[in-house]
């Protein structure tokens, strides 16, 4: 057995356990991006550093081994700042949005692109139930709105923009048919605006075509909706230009929580880029990429099957396919794991 | 063996050629997943590049999957994925051509052949650019590689000339050789044919030499030798008589061979000094250069030939090892080893002691490595250390290993190199015709196998540790082993008299001053001392500011601390570092600001990138003294800067990282109104 201070309280364990582990049996919270159980640690991301008291060098909890007589501080101000700092620095090579520009617009923050999704997919309970814990007892906004969710649409600069409204207020229409309860998973209202939101920067033209990407199988556009199916058909159309990690983001949990938010000077930004593979229902976004490397450590390809590795060094490192290889071609079985494990909204499910 | 991709992603296969050399190669090497790196480099070395469906191939015939072999191909700066022009042009991006205007260099190469902004090779397809680390001829920089050659002191005005020079120098027939037998010989013409030796014209100078020679049959012995050093003199020319009367020429020209040959050997012998006074003096000056020096470990240095062991073994070379390997007697080795007061220099331990701490596990592989710093001033140092002396290298690791009880060695050289890794490879080559190496050498039941590891070399990032991990190995610099062999000269076999050297620093100096060169002095000697007797001052005289110390993870020492001796425990008290120990000048013209830029470049590029404060905390470094530099950094921004610093040395997890930061933490504090001169109004 080894003893170990930790914020000044003592442990005794049996040695070879990690600083994280040790911490979290005793209910001390340390914040993780690149770490995930029962995968090989390799620390990266260092925002579970803790402080070495004594020599005052930071040390990454998830990978340091406990020894004999160490004494570890995991919340002084030293500690808060670099965490600060490394969230800064991730953030900066981060180009992402968190939310979409017309829920970002929209006076209320409904949240319109998560209702397109179920409308797309035929999910019209869920669609019904969420209008329904957006607005509450009152009647829908939107008749009497300006609709600023569709001036600020993205859509609108390839050709026009989503009907949003048009489609929320024949949602609403069809409210009285049925007897749907608010959907409390989804979240309403402005609550959204207390998270860490990165910002919304103006796209060029190929980032369009990249977000357009979303709409691959889509023919048809509709102004006046009148039924399921054209909301459905219309709703397809919609980019999904929020962050498939929106509300399950370790990265926009921690910088919340230390209160950083997105630093206006960025790195040089990768270009907004989008991998879609629909046979594994999987979408891998880059530019949303903190290099933590957990999925490259969860799967490789020694098994015959194509994974995702590392490419390049320094600030030129990115997760990617091997070269000639192509993103549609990593299996089903992969893209699962790393729609799992992935922190960021760099690697979701497509659906 | 693993199972192959199930699908090879919808590449169409490449042309015929590109298959032939990967089957090739993979016969070659082998299948196994460790021998990536070498069919690498070995289908770049044939097509020039590698190729996508290169890589596929390589992937289907070997143990290695698509992953890895794209994940090493592109990390290692040296392999290139797109193909290039049919001669590289090489930019160094150390900091004394960074000094000494590579920047501006590189743009006039860039307009001379017109290569565009975003392109990296010329219209015609001749030639294409490249950014390597340093070439380790810091003394003539600003200077750049073209295929073989190595251009150096460069000014814009200089690239035309260079460009065409080359293209004509590939054309050119061979020249005359040292061919004729001679008997009577009276006496040997030396000249220094080290890197940078050649690149100011020694060759030419020896071809001179050799074609008077052979037109008048004169019996001297023309002895290409290895450097002195003395970079600033270059090339050198010591005609030695068999007596050991010596004249000296220094600065030499393809031109003044004739007159030189004339006034020595011609009908006219000593009559006319046709050699002017200047250079008279400027030979008395270097005379007084060596002379000051502590020269144990770079004794031979211009006196005997890097490519001939039985000359180094007829100086008394390979002595030490002889007696040594009879006696067989480790711990004595180690005792006197450890009593010489022997230390590597770059991380100033006693030799001996780190033999002593070697794990003793029996079954594990083990070997000893002699590496070489690629980087910056530590290399030009390294390189002329290998390209000099390979036989004292070797005679020192031999030694080692008997201390050690290892039978197996390694020589780390990168591609940068190729002269070194030349002259090591032939060394070993005649230690082995000679029996000194290889099974059982000399009867005495010791066996001693060196290899040489080639391909990209970038030991950075804590990758140096891990190549070996778990092996037995015994890590030191070439400076080390060189100097094993004369701990051991003028002893006895009674062990008690190991010759208690003075421990001596091989000091690159380079920058700002008039005679750079590499120089051999007692440790402890201080900054001011060796700039003075050494440097001839700077090149401006009064004007330097600082010198900057240590290579890519050293620090600026301003002027007010001249004094301070080069010692590595009073540097580290200091908490300052001072690496391979050389020296770079710079004057107060020089920015500070751009200099700091230039290393914070430096660890932006070689971050291996995995953790977040390296590879980000890096390059915001570096974006945050370009703001300074642009006089367009608010004040906050500095405040960052240095909180960063800390954050960087603390929290990094390998030494790139946490060294990184040494240039700007010293900057700041020595030179902090250079900074605050950038701030935002
Ligand atoms: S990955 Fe996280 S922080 Fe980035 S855009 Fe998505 S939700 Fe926001
Ligand atoms: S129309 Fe409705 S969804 Fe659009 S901005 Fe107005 S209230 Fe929000
Ligand atoms: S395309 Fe969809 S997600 Fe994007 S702005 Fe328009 S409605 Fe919102
Ligand atoms: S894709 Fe996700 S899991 Fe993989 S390295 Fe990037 S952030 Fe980490
Ligand atoms: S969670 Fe420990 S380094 Fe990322
Ligand atoms: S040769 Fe250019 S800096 Fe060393
Ligand atoms: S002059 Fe010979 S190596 Fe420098």
């Amino acid at each position: 057995m080894i003893k170990i201070k930790i914020n000044n309280r003592t442990f005794e364990v049996e040695p070879g356990r990690t600083i994280l582990s040790i911490a979290e049996d005793g209910g001390i919270k340390i914040p993780t991006l690149c770490h995930y159980p029962g995968i090989e640690e390799d620390a990266s991301c260092l925002i579970c550093s803790v402080r070495n008291k004594r020599d005052g060098t930071f040390t990454p909890a998830c990978a340091t081994i406990a020894e004999d007589g160490m004494e570890i501080d995991t919340k002084s101000k030293e500690v808060i700042e670099y965490r600060k700092r490394i969230i800064r620095l991730i953030l900066m090579e981060h180009r992402a949005e968190c939310e979409a520009p017309c829920r970002v617009s929209c006076p209320f923050g409904h949240d319109i692109p998560l209702l397109n999704r179920y409308l797309s997919e035929g999910k019209i309970k869920e669609a019904l139930s969420l209008l329904v814990s957006e607005t509450g007892d009152k009647p829908l906004h939107c008749p009497e709105c300006e609709a600023f969710c569709e001036t600020n649409c993205r859509r609108g600069s390839i050709d026009s923009p989503i009907s949003i409204r048009n489609i929320r207020m024949f949602l609403s229409s069809r409210l009285e048919e049925t007897s749907i309860k608010p959907d409390d998973q989804s979240r309403p209202d402005n609550e959204y605006k207390k998270l860490f939101s990165s910002k919304i920067t103006a796209l060029t033209a190929a980032e369009l075509s990249e977000w357009l990407k979303e709409c691959e199988d889509t023919t048809e556009r509709y102004r006046e909706i009148g039924d399921y199916l054209t909301a459905g058909y219309e709703a397809k159309n919609c980019m999904h230009c929020d962050c498939r990690a929106a509300n399950d983001c370790g990265l926009r949990e921690i910088a919340a929580q230390l209160g950083v938010t997105d630093p206006p000077e960025k790195f040089d930004s990768l270009p907004i880029e989008k991998k879609i593979n629909r046979n594994a229902n999987l979408v891998f976004e880059r530019a949303k990429c903190i290099k933590c490397g957990l999925c490259v450590r969860a799967c490789n390809d020694l098994d015959g099957r194509v994974a995702l590795t590392y490419l390049n060094r320094g600030l030129d490192l990115i997760v990617s396919e091997p070269i000639g290889v192509d993103f549609r071609y990593i299996h089903s079985e992969k893209a699962d794991i790393y729609s799992n494990i992935c922190p960021t909204g760099a690697l979701r499910k497509i659906k | 063996m693993t199972q192959k991709m199930e699908s090879s992603g919808g590449i169409v296969h490449g042309n015929d050629k590109v298959i032939e050399v990967v089957n090739e190669l993979v016969e070659f090497y082998g299948t196994a997943s460790d021998k990536v790196v070498q069919i690498l480099t070995g289908i770049q070395n044939r097509l020039n590049y590698l190729p996508d469906e290169a890589l596929i191939e390589v992937a289907r015939l070997t143990d290695i999957t698509p992953g890895q072999i794209s994940e090493i191909s592109t990390f290692y700066p040296q392999f290139r994925h797109k193909p290039t022009g049919r001669h590289i042009i090489q930019f160094c991006a150390g900091t004394t051509c960074f000094l000494k205007g590579s920047r501006e260099i590189k743009e006039a190469f860039r307009d001379y052949l017109k290569i565009e902004e975003s392109k990296s090779c010329s219209p015609d397809n001749l030639f294409s650019i490249e950014d390597v680390e340093c070439l380790g001829v810091c003394a003539i920089a600003p200077a750049v590689r073209i295929g073989n050659e190595i251009y150096g002191n460069l000014s814009t005005a200089d690239v035309g000339r260079v460009v065409e020079g080359f293209l004509e120098s590939i054309e050119k027939k061979p020249r005359p050789v040292n061919k004729s037998a001679l008997d009577n010989i009276t006496g040997e013409i030396r000249v220094g044919i080290g890197s940078c030796c050649v690149a100011k014209g020694s060759k030419e100078v020896l071809t001179e030499i050799v074609a008077y020679k052979e037109s008048k049959n004169i019996p001297v012995l023309v002895k290409p030798v290895g450097c002195t050093g003395a970079c600033g003199y270059t090339p050198i020319m010591d005609i030695v008589s068999n007596e050991g009367d010596r004249k000296r020429y220094v600065a030499v020209t393809p031109q003044d061979v004739e007159s030189i040959m004339e006034e020595n050997f011609g009908d006219k012998k000593n009559m006319v000094n046709t050699v002017d006074d200047a250079r008279g003096i400027i030979s008395k000056k270097l005379d007084d250069y060596l002379a000051k020096q502590t020269r144990i470990t770079t004794d031979t240095g211009g006196i005997l030939s890097p490519v001939s062991l039985n000359e180094y073994i007829s100086k008394g070379g390979l002595e030490p090892f002889k007696r040594l390997v009879n006696e067989k007697n480790r711990s004595l080795i180690i005792d006197r080893l450890t009593l010489s007061g022997l230390k590597e220099k770059s991380s100033s331990k006693l030799v001996g002691e780190e033999i002593w701490s070697l794990k003793t596990d029996e079954n594990g592989s083990h070997a000893i490595i002699c590496y070489s710093e690629e980087n910056d001033t530590g290399s030009f140092k390294d390189r002329m250390m290998l390209e000099t002396f390979p036989f004292k290298i070797i005679e020192g690791m031999l030694i080692m290993g008997l201390a050690a009880d290892i039978g197996r060695a390694i020589f780390h050289i990168s591609d940068m190199y190729p002269l070194a890794k030349r002259r090591i490879k032939n060394a070993i080559s005649q230690y082995i015709k000679a029996g000194y190496l290889g099974y059982n050498i000399l009867d005495s039941g010791f066996s001693f196998e060196i290899i040489v590891i080639e391909g990209p070399g970038d030991f950075m990032c804590g990758e140096r540790e891990s190549e070996f991990a778990g092996m037995r190995v015994l890590m030191l610099s070439p400076e080390t082993f060189c100097g094993v062999p004369s701990v051991f000269e003028n002893g006895n076999s009674d062990g008690n008299n190991a010759r208690k050297t003075p421990n001596t620093l091989i000091v690159g100096l380079t920058g700002r001053v008039d005679t750079p060169g590499v120089v051999e002095v007692a440790e402890g000697t201080s900054i001011g001392v060796i700039i003075d007797r050494f440097g001839g001052g700077t090149e401006s005289k009064e004007n330097i500011k600082a010198v900057h110390i240590g290579g890519l993870a050293g620090c600026f020492i301003p002027k007010e601390l001249f004094d301070m001796p080069l010692d590595y425990d009073i540097f580290r008290n200091n908490s300052l570092f001072l690496g391979p120990g050389n020296i770079e000048m710079i004057n107060e013209a020089d920015s500070i600001v751009d200099l700091t830029l230039h290393f914070a470049d430096f660890a932006r590029r070689q971050s291996c990138g995995k953790c977040a404060i390296c590879r980000a905390g890096t390059k915001r470094m570096y974006d945050i003294i370009t703001k300074i530099r642009e006089k367009n950094c608010a004040k906050e921004e500095l405040a960052e800067l240095e909180l960063l610093c800390v954050h960087l040395k603390k929290g990094s997890l390998c030494g790139l990282g946490k060294n990184a930061p040494n240039a700007v933490v010293s900057a700041l504090k020595y030179f902090k109104k250079e900074f605050e001169d950038g701030l935002l109004a």
